[in-house]
């Protein structure tokens, strides 16, 4: 588990961490979204070992991170600019990650290496951009550590090698309960992969929450009432997130769990209702603007 | 590191991936070693005939000279290179994030990593330097003409090598550790490596601009400060040495310097690497308070550096160059400051302290504008001092010769000289400190470094303090010659033995000069005699004799001869005889033909006398006009008798020969006849007047 309490860390007179606290559990895919110069990067480079805290805790399986090789051991950071040794090509890096880390499976590594078509003996410097990215996550995945810090690895990748990326980790997650943290200025990348998200904004968490229980109360309903007295019978009681109106179609967002929005407009005589399911944008939005921030303005600009 | 990774196994690993480095070191080194070995004895087998027996000691002697300069102490430069580019090779990836976020990532300690990444590249050093000088040893023993002295040059050569290699190395990832930019950390290691002798040579400029105390004397070498870039000096005095033990000694004080200095640099580096952030990259210096530190150290440094050439060029005005170095200090803060931001916007950014440094600038002027340390005033307790070294012509800074005795055959045998500052600094111990601290104080008291430019009687002398503490202070001190005090403390100075030995260095040189069979000829300036004794025997009447020999004579009075000896390659060295020394004159007289120092103007055809009339050229110094000297020719017997009265030849003048405006004026010609049987029909002598210049003889040349 990693438990982080007030983190702080700063650049001079820029705060990259504001007293940042949450926790990642074990298992779970944590999703780190938000801007540029967020601070996802600098909490990531704590996590892994580049950065000491200014103030507060970090913990990797309550141990201190900092030069502190039992840990790193079971850490594995990919940055957003993967490094590999000058004129060095895939195998070398294989031995070189091997040394370093003892469960570093060979095998899986060589399989992963023909499956993605990336050759072995060619020189890393001649690879693409996206071939290199997905070098530094095989590494990463092989490499067998609990923990897999990706810096905005699924950037720079085509929709079929993200696909690709992503149906491994959820293997390697089934398989010994890897625990991804993936860093991304990107919702809609995150969307299918995380369990559990946190948004970090001007270098502090707006808010760090489970998907599903996201998912569990907050509802989209599209429905054409019959008349007025219909909607506010449906709609007594239950907070609305949003409301828009197209012609006699109005859409909510209710913050509800699914069995009383479908109970309610059930209930009454509509010309038509659907519980639609949320992209995790709309989520956001919800869940920001509860928190008085426009998720817009902070992700989408 | 994890259990299945070894030190070395990485290392190793490491070190493949340092290709260029091996490649950089490896010709270099082939380059200082091999090379330099194949083109010496190569040199040597082509311009030295070995037909003769003579001839092949002489090729040996030199071949044997060849090895040992080859591999000697030299091209310190080099190595102080290597070190800085394998110190920025190696750990430069400390400005490069991705490599930064991998390697403070895996499960490596930093303090591993640091071991790891320094002995990697101490490796290429030590693996290329040995390979390289094997190689060289090689091709001299295969010439043939390796020999021990040359093995124990090679070894001592290495130690100072290695050395100088760790401490620059160490000293670029001080550099790269202390900033975040590859651009400044080679600025701060330029300024690291060269600022050091920037700085000393400004406060030396200062010093001798203001304290009028101040000597250079015994400065050379000067080398303790840098390790590497002065130590070029080194090169040429161990060469001369041709003796290890020598070789150490003379440099033991720079040595345990080096050491201690290089030892420190080296915990630094391992510090300011353990110390440094990895967010630290991309900025110029990331500590705030080291930023101000560095600032208020080179604002004074820099500002005074540029003030030294702007008080020279403003005819010593105080005040102009006060205004340049305040003006300097502020550029230069404000550069500093726009370096440090990495962006020129920056450089009006804490303007306070780039004030503080401008006032700073400011008090150091006034340190020397204002003598606020009482240098000029200094004089030492004679109890705190341990010993003190002279030296009498601080302005010649001449040569000290000795006679240089090698294993080769006599042909090789020669002169070995050294600096004299150096020479005495090292090895010139005398011990009569209460009467050095009187005539210190006499100086001081009555200001004669004030009077000294206007007075030709304030004579300059260059004391070298050695206190109890090991401290070594150097100063001038200027004693009037017409003081009997004076003249009576110097007297007891120079009086003593240890003096007149490091005076007359051929003292401590009698058995080698029998070994060497020097033969011995008596002069009168003029003529040459053979003397047919073994030198140590005259050199022992000599110093005999010699224990009359004090300040007050050799400031007043003419040798009437000299002993020369002389090898058979042509190396001679004199000793000056006077009328008083018995033993010597009754010992040259057994043992060959004395000459007496007096001249018949029967033997003189005719003297030419020239006027060169300096006061012209003294009254203005842009004096272009015809040549003022005027020459004269005495033929007449009687004026030529009464010239002799009066001079000497040229080559038998005092010891310590002051200049006389009115005497120096002149020079005179004489031209013997062939009656005088150490001249030849038309040969002239040059002599110079020892006494008052007749009125007849002025009148003349007017």
């Amino acid at each position: 588990m990693i438990e982080i309490r007030e983190l702080n860390k700063s650049f001079d007179e820029i705060k990259a961490l504001d007293n940042v606290s949450f926790d990642i559990k074990e298992g779970e895919v944590f999703g780190l979204i938000g801007t540029n110069g967020a601070g996802k990067s600098t909490l990531l480079r704590i996590l892994s070992g580049v950065y000491k805290p200014d103030g507060g805790t970090a913990l990797v399986d309550e141990m201190e991170i900092y030069d502190n090789v039992d840990v790193k051991k079971n850490v594995f950071f990919i940055s957003d600019e993967p490094y590999f040794f000058p004129n060095s090509t895939a195998i070398y890096m294989r031995d070189y990650y091997a040394d370093l880390y003892e469960s570093f499976d060979r095998e899986a590594f060589d399989g992963y290496l023909s499956a993605f078509r990336l050759e072995g003996s060619r020189r890393i410097s001649t690879y693409s951009k996206g071939m290199k990215k997905q070098l530094a996550m095989i590494l990463g995945i092989c490499s067998k550590t609990k923990y897999l810090l990706c810096d905005e690895t699924f950037d720079g990748l085509d929709t079929v090698m993200r696909q690709a990326v992503k149906s491994i980790l959820a293997k390697e997650i089934e398989d010994r309960k890897l625990t991804p943290v993936i860093a991304s200025h990107n919702l809609r990348e995150l969307e299918d992969i995380c369990d559990h998200i946190g948004l970090l904004h001007q270098g502090g968490i707006l808010l760090s929450k489970d998907l599903e229980d996201m998912k569990l109360n907050i509802q989209k309903v599209q429905c054409v009432f019959k008349d007025e007295a219909d909607k506010d019978k449906a709609l007594n009681g239950v907070e609305i997130a949003n409301e828009n109106k197209r012609g006699q179609l109005y859409t909510f967002t209710l913050r509800t769990t699914r069995e009383e929005a479908m109970a309610r407009f059930s209930s009454i005589d509509t010309i038509f209702y659907e519980v639609l399911p949320l992209s995790l944008e709309e989520i956001f939005i919800s869940e920001t603007e509860v928190a008085g921030y426009d998720i817009k303005k902070i992700l989408l600009g | 590191m994890t259990s299945k990774r070894s030190f070395w196994a990485d290392l190793i690993k490491l070190n493949k991936q340092k290709a260029w480095m091996w490649i950089l070191c490896v010709i270099t080194m082939l380059g200082l070693f091999p090379f330099v070995m194949v083109v010496y004895l190569n040199r040597i087998t082509m311009w030295f005939p070995t037909e003769t027996p003579a001839q092949l000691a002489v090729f040996e002697e030199q071949m044997r000279e060849a090895i040992c300069d080859a591999l000697a102490f030299r091209d310190s430069v080099v190595y102080m290179l290597l070190g800085i580019v394998l110190g920025i090779g190696i750990f430069g990836y400390l400005n490069n994030r991705s490599k930064v976020d991998m390697l403070k990532s895996i499960p490596v300690k930093h303090k591993t990593m640091f071991l790891r990444d320094y002995v990697s590249g101490l490796i290429i050093y030590i693996v290329s330097y040995v390979l390289c000088s094997c190689l060289a040893i090689i091709t001299a023993s295969v010439w043939g003409y390796m020999n021990m002295l040359a093995f124990k040059e090679f070894i001592f050569s290495t130690f100072l090598n290695v050395m100088i290699f760790l401490f620059y190395y160490s000293l670029s990832i001080i550099c790269i550790c202390l900033t975040g930019n590859m651009i400044v950390a080679v600025g701060g290691i330029l300024g690291l490596s060269f600022g050091p002798m920037l700085v000393v040579d400004t406060i030396d400029s200062f010093k001798f601009f203001f304290f009028k105390t101040a000597t250079g004397m015994f400065d050379v070498p000067r080398d303790t400060l840098f390790p590497g870039l002065y130590s070029m000096d080194y090169g040429y005095w161990l060469k001369e040495m041709n003796d290890l033990g020598k070789e150490i000694r003379f440099m033991r004080t720079d040595l345990i310097a080096w050491v201690i200095l290089t030892v420190a640099a080296v915990i630094l580096s391992y510090i300011c690497y353990m110390k440094r952030p990895s967010e630290a990259m991309h900025k110029a210096v990331y500590s705030k308070p080291l930023r101000t530190i560095l600032k208020l150290m080179i604002i004074p440094a820099a500002a005074l550096t540029v003030a030294v050439p702007v008080f020279q060029s403003s005819a010593d005005s105080k005040l102009i160059t006060a205004i340049a170095a305040v003006i300097a200090a502020f550029i230069v803060g404000m550069t500093l400051e726009g370096v440090f931001a990495l962006d020129v916007k920056g450089a009006v950014r804490s303007i306070w302290s780039t004030a503080l440094g401008a006032v700073l600038t400011l008090g150091l002027l006034a340190v020397f504008y204002f003598d606020l340390i009482g240098y000029d005033d200094y004089v030492p307790k004679a109890s705190s001092i341990k010993s003190y070294a002279i030296e009498t012509y601080p302005y010649a800074y001449g040569e000290r010769f000795e006679f240089k005795k090698t294993d080769g055959p006599v042909s090789t045998y020669g002169m070995n000289w050294v600096n004299e500052g150096a020479y005495k600094r090292e090895n010139m111990i005398l011990k009569t400190t209460d009467a050095l601290v009187k005539l210190a104080n006499i100086s001081v008291e009555n200001n004669y470094q004030d009077s000294q430019t206007e007075n030709p009687d304030i004579m300059g002398m260059a004391v070298l303090y050695r206190l109890r503490g090991g401290v070594e202070v150097p100063r001038m001190i200027y004693v009037d010659i017409n003081d009997q005090a004076s003249l009576d403390l110097l007297d007891e100075i120079v009086g003593t033995p240890e003096f007149r030995s490091y005076l007359f260095a051929v003292i401590g040189q009698k058995d080698e000069l029998d070994e060497m069979g020097a033969t011995i000829l008596y002069s009168n300036g003029v003529g040459f005699e053979p003397v047919s004794v073994e030198p140590s025997d005259l050199i022992d009447s000599w110093a005999e004799d010699a224990q009359s020999f004090d300040f007050t004579k050799g400031l007043r009075e003419d040798p009437s001869g000299k002993i020369v000896f002389k090898l058979a390659n042509g190396a001679e060295y004199s000793l000056p005889v006077y009328d008083d020394f018995g033993n010597t004159i009754s010992s040259i007289r057994k043992h060959g033909g004395y000459l007496p120092g007096e001249f018949n103007a029967s033997d003189i055809d005719s003297i030419t006398i020239t006027n060169y009339h300096y006061e012209v050229y003294e009254s203005s110094e842009d004096y272009y006009g015809d040549d003022p000297s005027v020459t004269v020719t005495i033929d007449d017997p009687e004026d030529i008798k009464e010239i002799l009265k009066c001079s000497k030849p040229d080559n038998l003048t005092k010891v310590w020969k002051r200049y006389s405006p009115e005497m120096d004026n002149y020079q005179m010609n004489v031209f013997f006849n062939s009656s005088y049987e150490y001249a030849k029909k038309g040969e002239f002598f040059c002599f110079v007047f020892t006494e008052e210049v007749p009125d007849w003889v002025k009148a003349l040349t007017e």
